[in-house]
């Protein structure tokens, strides 16, 4: 039983790297389109499509990932997202705030996205810690 | 709640690691549970009692305010 617990976490790992490089192939492929600023309205919706369809994988095998620990991990990553997003909704908040004073110009979404992952994976290790 | 889980381990002589692989969670669950920052769900309550071949009341009580 241990021994197939392991074999389905390797072959999970393995997919997990296979989404990691779909996502990156298939968002950098869209970006290269997307860049060269085509005028077919059916190339630009396909390009939106394929950035959006590639990172759908990747993040299946992230959920499957967490949904085959225990309960217990189950819980740090609740913890862990709630925190992620509570962190990002206030900092969303404050930019907006920030913007409409004229003290910033402009946050691009991706720094968003960029400020929710950190914030998820610091959150990981300080709920990791506290329960040490 | 309180749990009489570091006891009966000890009773065993079961390192928290072993306790774990016996109920299928890490070694970090069962210190979460024993130093009582995590309460388990009630399948692994049930588990952890069962494998002490106790009833689950025998192993965790409510206290007050719980």
């Amino acid at each position: 039983m241990p021994a197939q617990r392991t074999d389905s976490g390797l072959r999970l790992l393995q997919l997990l790297a296979g989404a990691f490089l779909l996502w990156l192939v298939t968002t950098v492929g869209a970006l290269f389109v997307l860049d060269r600023e085509p005028e077919s309205v059916a190339l630009r919706a396909a390009m939106v499509a394929v950035a959006v369809g590639g990172v759908l994988p990747w993040s299946w095998v992230v959920a499957r990932l967490i949904q085959r620990e225990d309960e217990f991990t189950r819980r740090l990553h609740l913890i862990a997202l709630a925190i992620a997003f509570a962190i990002t909704a206030l900092l969303v908040f404050t930019a907006v705030f920030l913007q409409r004073a004229g003290f910033i110009d402009y946050v691009s979404l991706k720094t968003v996205l960029l400020t929710m992952v950190v914030t998820w994976w610091l959150a990981i290790i300080v709920t990791k810690r506290y329960y040490r | 709640m309180k749990n009489r889980l570091r006891v009966l381990r000890a009773e065993q002589n079961w390192s928290q690691a072993e306790l774990g692989m016996r109920v299928g969670v890490s070694r970090q669950a069962i210190n979460a549970i024993e130093t009582g920052k995590y309460d388990p769900g009630l399948p692994l309550a049930m588990k952890i009692a069962r494998v002490f071949a106790r009833k689950i009341e025998d192993v965790f009580e409510l206290e007050e305010g719980d």
